[in-house]
């Protein structure tokens, strides 16, 4: 581990169902962690009880690995190496888009990515999803076609249908890698023919890359090996009589011959398949012999499907080929991280920490992201999972905890504190170790009280934080818990606590009215966490509300006159307006594309050229809200106000309230723009204080609000379904139940299956899964993911299903039922 | 102000409306109207027996206290008073606080020796000055209390039964309870108030006198079935005068005793917001379903409050309705809970002046200040009179501020409030290690005091252990370890490991805080280690810092006479209107 150019750090990511934990096992079955016969079955990486039960992975788990390549391979590897030892990280993580946090998790601190995917369903939308996170992090991907087998025994696919289906799913993958390809990784589209695609079967234990079968062929035809593999692939055909290449697909005479693909790497396979299925005994064992695959006296016995798998994991072993491939065309931590350190890094690129950063370096400071708390065996304590990007982690070190919160210079959320323990996360087990240099994936002891899901630790004074990892889903569906025992409740508050520590993304708080909340991504995320907080991290019995999501409150027009309110003291008036602001600019800043940190001529110009705003409107934003970072502004539009500076902080303070707090249902504010028209104040500085400003302008927000056809916004799902053209009717119906509505829906090539895109309200989507699987007969399974807010259709202020909603929601709140009338403030002049 | 009032155009007015200005009566009061006839007025102020009063205990000035409302009577009131008594009399009104509590503060403007309460009360007992509490009586229809009475109580007639009243229908309880048992319920006890009349100086005199015995001049206490005459509500006892007064000295140090969740002993004497009662043998107050008579007011809040443990039904004799109050308990209670999670996420709190009569007001809070600080937060004492919205959002750099107020008036809801107001008990549960939020809620000033001193006490040590801890492990625990805030979701930093200036060395951080207990021992407030919390919001949070100081570039001049007048319409030296 201390060769640092010997690591490769990567994840396995793929959609849901492809097989990402079988194939793990193949490459843990390698290291001789568990029996090579179980591999396929163990998914030793799914650790809990209700991933193996439920056949899902939930968290990601990590596993280190120490590997001997064969001294004469060790020439491919196109980057500095030392020695044919390889110390590899493995990741693997989960396929179901409710747990996607664990992957962006996993990728932070991995460099390279083994994408997965089935050769029958091919490119899917998790499959896209997490190459595109991959790609954003800049990490290098390379591919595994799986579950070949079963286009083998099940489908019974020719050779050349194979070839295109192969070719198709490839094909795919670089569509999506070009198209979110960042610059500075280089050319990452995948090629069988440079070897960073392997075809194989995990739950066989079998795979190959085209390097294997070159390797062979390469002395046979005395050819150069990497020629051998190009011209194993593509439009390359072999004319066995003439025993010469082509790259037509028929010969001199017209008739066609074999692309040397199929010739030459199928064909075997599919002669093997054909006599062990069909009981060939004779044909296998001439085979056998020809392969030089020897068997055990007791596996000779084995007939069909056993014997099949034995004969495949002695003839391609998936182990080799996938080691081979990772080793071979993944990126090392010193090569990764020199185009990945500006990316991972917040402060200025040349100081101490950076350079570390991009060198790699040992001997520099400590620079550690953790990404991630695993529980340990001791409940409630966890190890702080990350990558040492530069310096050496060791037991006893003392070092800066630093926080998401923490600012260079000040103290806030940032600890000093001493490492306790060092140790290599090996799937179920945990290795202790003296020290770890940079380039390694580590668990650490010791500091997980000091940090809630993620952080930067370093041992220097100047060092910013390492990258906050941002989701690609957000906790948008609540549900509230109290405990059934009114005892028990600093259990929960404890469990809570661990609940929000074991998950990158869960959130759990208490809100206004003072229940406990727990959010998650999605149904089957909450599930989950529900479950893991009562049995696990709480341990009490508990008592869990319907799901509920958070609206949006927003307007959809112009005021339609100047509000005004008055101060208690009638002394002072402030006259403002609202107005939508426009979805893409919502979005954006919702994205951090515009934000309050920015300079403000930087962020009046983007307004100005993209969004048309007036540029002495875009230079007076005074700020954002809710949480000084939502997607409301407030803007000081007046022309020449007396001591306006004076009562900026009272504004502000006010507004934040406002937009956190909507007069509609209290929930906050969206896509707002309040525009301060004029104020009218005191001569006298202590008759326009706070206490008469705050109170005011919270006021006359609401009161622009409410003249300017106030709305309200829900969360919608994106929500991708595959499914055979029979079940479409009951996705329709599902969905038109559900206030759903499909916007694409297209074949995909080459197979009978098709994919449809639909939004459906979060609201509606509770038992989602469940009822489509009814409506479908099981064969449409949907993967949703938090997408847009989407108005609803009606005035909250006007009879209606939108009045209804938001009066159920203020009667849940506690709050009056009726939404406060614009009398209450607006003040006549 | 001799200059016309016209200040700003647009701001001018000549003040009629303030004149003209109608108050709101609480709905609660609606019940009560103004005394049409002479007749009338003597009973509903009860002026005999205040007459009565004043002359037995020879007073010689008194002050005459009335809520808003019922202001219209006053100067009747005391004519009449001072013609039978001869004595000097005073009226209050306008009370700094709530109108509820005694206002001692003005009364002692007056140096007089006696404070009539007029009104609703809280019935605080008061630190200073002796008061007799004339409570208005409301009209009930007992027939129509007892029908809903019985259908609301379906359940077994054996069921233990508190009777409780606002004090405007106190007069009524012996009669209801009368009623109820005549339907068959067995098990109903009535509660009294404690007292009409309290002297503080009579309290402090014998405190050590402890209850138990048995009960002296209380409500039903020996024999349920048949209640006593002298057993109702506080007119009759007012008639033995000085009587009553001994057995409220008795009564009085029933508040020294502790929760009634002790151990069931015989016949528990159980005094509480102002009300006392007798439970059964073998019974907590959890056993007992309670029923309010009265109108939705702050009482009843408090009540449900601190009786949340119990079923409590409400029969409000105006609108003739009845209420299960326990579901409304819930949810005032969960969002008590959520403001408890606020205070401990403040770092700045504010305390607030709520009361300057209710005893134990100034010890609890000297209590709050040290707990503030022991928990290495930072305090500020405000008294800005009724706090309301205006005057507390003055103070941005205020995170929550803590109400020392009477039991009434302290359960403000804050939901217009930009800063969260809590008591004096969430406080103590907030910062506090080891306080779980059990449901048990306390109010009452007096049974707060000794246990925020426990708090207090508990936090230091804790304090001091830890800092012993962190001199121990050689300086590596130079923070604290973060909590997990349940607001945010989030871990938070302990405030004091922010607030606190950069220490060189943990012997300096240990002796920072054993600095900190000293100096809390001797009383002295010389310079803390923490940096002030008010300077820091103006360096990092607010934006505005003033004007130009111009340091060295203005030209000293002789003072001059500046702006006078009101915030209306100023008048300067020349008469010229700004």
């Amino acid at each position: 581990m201390d060769k640092r150019t010997n690591i490769r750090n990567m994840s396995v990511i793929a959609h849901v169902d492809h097989g990402k934990s079988t194939l793990t096992d193949s490459l843990v079955s390698k290291a001789g962690i568990i029996a090579s016969a179980k591999a396929g079955d163990a998914r030793y990486t799914d650790t809990r009880q209700d991933e193996q039960d439920r056949g899902i992975t939930i968290k990601s788990t990590a596993i280190s690995m120490y590997f001997e390549m064969p001294a004469g391979d060790l020439g491919e590897i196109k980057q500095a190496t030392d020695g044919a030892g390889f110390l590899i990280n493995l990741i693997d993580s989960p396929g179901h888009v409710d747990f996607s946090s664990e992957v962006t998790a996993a990728l932070r601190v991995t460099d390279g990515a083994l994408v997965v995917v089935d050769t029958i369903e091919g490119v899917c939308v998790q499959t896209e999803t997490v190459l595109r996170q991959a790609l954003g992090e800049r990490i290098k991907p390379v591919v595994i076609i799986n579950k070949v087998d079963r286009a083998l025994l099940e489908l019974q696919l020719t050779k050349e249908d194979l070839y295109q289906t192969f070719s198709r799913t490839i094909e795919s993958v670089n569509v999506v890698i070009s198209t979110y390809i960042d610059k500075s990784l280089g050319d990452v589209q995948v090629y069988p023919e440079k070897g960073t695609v392997a075809f194989g079967s995990g739950l066989h234990g079998w795979a190959f890359t085209l390097r294997q079968f070159a390797q062979r062929y390469a002395k046979k035809f005395g050819v150069d090996k990497e020629k051998m593999m190009t011209r194993l692939w593509g439009e390359n055909y072999f004319n066995p009589k003439t025993k010469k290449w082509s790259s037509k697909g028929t010969d001199a005479d017209g008739k066609s011959i074999d692309r040397a693909f199929n010739l030459f790497v199928l064909d075997p396979i599919f002669r093997l398949f054909d006599a062990i299925m069909n009981f060939k005994k004779d044909e296998t064992t001439k085979m056998l012999e020809k392969l030089e695959i020897a068997l055990k006296p007791d596996e000779k016995d084995f007939e069909g499907k056993q014997l099949l798998k034995t004969v495949m994991k002695k003839f391609l072993p998936a182990g080799d080929a996938l080691l081979e491939m990772i080793v071979i065309h993944l990126p090392s931590p010193a090569t990764a991280q020199k185009y990945r350190f500006d990316t991972l890094y917040e402060g200025p690129l040349d100081d101490e920490c950076a350079i570390a950063v991009r060198d790699c370096d040992p001997n520099g400071p400590l620079m550690l992201y953790v990404s991630k708390m695993v529980p340990t065996s001791d409940k409630g304590r966890f190890y702080a999972f990350g990558r040492v990007f530069s310096g050496t982690v060791k037991a006893g070190l003392k070092v800066r905890i630093q926080g998401p919160n923490f600012t260079p210079g000040k103290k806030e959320d940032m600890f000093q504190k001493s490492i306790q323990r060092v140790v290599l996360m090996m799937g179920r087990y945990v290795e202790s170790i003296e020290d770890c240099p940079a380039g390694n994936i580590i668990g650490l002891v010791g500091i997980d009280q000091f940090l809630l899901k993620s952080g930067t630790i370093t041992t220097s004074e100047i060092a910013h934080n390492l990258k906050v990892m941002k989701f690609s889903v957000s906790p948008v569906v609540q549900v509230a818990v109290e405990c059934k025992n009114a005892n028990d409740l600093p259990k929960l508050v404890e469990g809570l606590k661990r609940l929000s520590k074991s998950d990158p993304c869960v959130l759990t708080f208490t809100s206004d009215s003072g229940e406990h909340i727990v959010a998650g991504a999605g149904e089957l995320h909450l599930e989950i966490c529900l479950k893991d907080l009562e049995e696990d991290h709480a341990g009490v019995p508990l008592k869990t509300g319907d799901p509920v999501v958070q609206l949006r409150e927003t307007v959809q027009a112009v005021s339609s006159m100047t509000a005004l309110s008055k101060s208690p003291n009638k002394h002072n008036r402030i006259f403002m307006k609202a107005e939508p602001i426009v979805e893409e600019l919502a979005k954006d800043i919702e994205a951090g594309r515009v934000s309050p940190k920015d300079d403000f001529k930087a962020r009046a110009r983007i307004l100005a050229e993209d969004y048309e705003w007036d540029v002495t409107d875009a230079r007076k934003i005074w700020c954002f809200g809710p949480d000084v970072s939502g997607a409301n502004l407030l803007v000081d539009t007046t022309k020449g106000v007396q001591y306006l500076n004076e009562i900026k902080d009272s504004c502000i303070a006010a507004f934040q309230w406002a937009t956190k707090e909507g007069c509609l249902a209290e929930e906050n504010m969206r896509a707002i723009r309040f525009n301060i028209m004029d104020v009218v104040l005191h001569a006298d500085a202590i008759h326009r204080g706070g206490g008469q400003l705050i109170p005011t302008c919270r006021r006359v927000c609401y009161a622009a609000m409410l003249t300017a056809d106030p709305g309200v916004m829900e969360p919608v799902f994106l929500c991708e379904i595959q499914c055979p053209e029979g079940a479409m009717g009951g996705i329709y119906g599902v969905l038109n139940r559900r206030r759903g509505h499909v916007f694409a829906e297209e074949q995909r090539p080459g197979t009978p299956l098709y994919n449809i895109k639909a939004y459906l309200p979060i609201m509606e989507s509770f038992g989602f899964t469940a009822d489509l699987r009814a409506g479908t007969g099981g064969q449409a399974f949907p993967q949703c993911v938090f997408d847009h807010w989407q108005i609803m259709p009606g005035s909250p202020l006007e009879p209606g299903k939108t009045k209804d909603l938001v009066e159920g929601i203020r009667k849940r709140k506690g709050l009056p039922v009726e939404i406060p009338g614009l009398d209450r403030y607006y003040d006549r002049l | 102000m001799t200059a016309p009032l016209n200040g700003p155009t647009t701001f001018a007015d000549d003040g009629s409306s303030v004149l003209q200005r109608t108050i709101a009566v609480p709905e609660a009061d609606k019940a009560l109207h103004p005394c049409s006839s002479l007749e009338d007025l003597l009973k509903s102020y009860d002026i005999d027996r205040t007459v009565q009063h004043i002359l037995s205990n020879q007073c010689s000035k008194i002050a005459l206290q009335f809520p808003d409302d019922l202001l219209v009577d006053a100067a009747e009131v005391s004519t009449i008073i001072k013609s039978r008594t001869g004595k000097d009399v005073y009226i209050l009104a306008d009370t700094t606080f709530g109108s509820c509590c005694v206002d001692e503060i003005a009364a002692e403007h007056a140096l007089v020796d006696l404070v009539i309460h007029y009104g609703r009360a809280c019935l605080s007992p008061t630190s200073r000055l002796p008061v007799l509490y004339v409570f208005p009586k409301a009209e009930i229809d007992l027939a129509h209390a007892s029908d809903v009475f019985q259908s609301v109580f379906t359940g077994p007639r054996d069921q233990p039964i508190l009777l409780l009243a606002d004090v405007m229908y106190q007069h009524c309880v012996s009669d209801f309870a009368a009623a109820v048992r005549a339907c068959g319920y067995t098990n109903v006890v009535e509660s009294s108030i404690v007292h009409d009349f309290y002297d503080p100086r009579a309290a402090k005199g014998k405190p050590s006198r402890c209850c138990g015995g048995p009960p002296v001049a209380c409500c039903g206490g020996q024999s349920m079935a048949s209640p006593c005459a002298s057993s109702v509500c506080g007119t009759e006892k007012s008639d033995t005068g000085c009587g009553g007064q001994s057995a409220n000295d008795d009564l009085r140090s029933a508040l020294a005793t502790d929760m009634p969740e002790a151990i069931p002993q015989l016949k528990q004497h159980i005094n509480r917001g102002g009300r006392e009662y007798q439970l059964e043998e073998n019974t907590t107050i959890g056993d007992y379903a309670l029923v309010y008579i009265g109108p939705e007011s702050l009482s009843l809040t408090n009540l449900v409050l601190t009786h949340n443990q119990c079923e409590i039904f409400s029969y409000d004799p105006v609108t003739r309705q009845s209420r299960n109050e326990k579901t409304g308990a819930g949810r005032l209670l969960m969002r008590r809970y959520f403001m408890v999670q606020k205070a401990k996420d403040a770092e700045v709190l504010g305390i607030v002046v709520g009361t300057l009569g209710a005893a134990n007001y100034l010890s609890v809070i000297s209590h709050v200040q040290r707990l503030i600080q022991a928990a290495g937060k930072k305090s500020y004492i405000i008294a800005v009179g009724k706090p309301n919205v205006a005057k507390l959002a003055n103070f941005l750099e205020i995170d929550c501020f803590v109400l020392v107020a009477c039991s009434e008036n302290s359960l403000l809801d804050s939901r217009e409030f930009l800063k969260p107001l809590v008591t004096p008990f969430e406080l103590e549960m907030a910062l506090v290690d080891g306080r779980d939020w059990t449901g048990e809620y306390i109010t009452d000033l007096s049974l707060l005091d000794p246990r925020l001193e426990a708090g207090v006490q508990e936090t230091v040590a804790a304090k001091a252990d830890r800092a012993q801890k962190v001199a121990a492990h050689d300086g590596d625990a130079s923070d604290e370890e973060p909590y997990y805030s349940l607001v945010t979701g989030t871990y938070k930093q302990a405030s004091s490991s922010i607030l606190r200036a950069p220490v060189d060395s943990t012997l300096e951080i240990e002796n920072g805080v054993n600095q900190l207990v000293l100096r809390d021992q001797n009383g002295a407030l010389t310079a803390t280690s923490m940096s002030s919390a008010g300077a820091r919001f103006l360096n990092e949070k607010r934006t505005f810092r003033g004007l130009e100081p111009q340091i060295g570039q203005t030209d000293v001049v002789r003072a001059v006479e500046g702006r006078r007048g009101i915030a209306r319409g100023y008048a300067d030296g020349e008469g010229k209107h700004i």
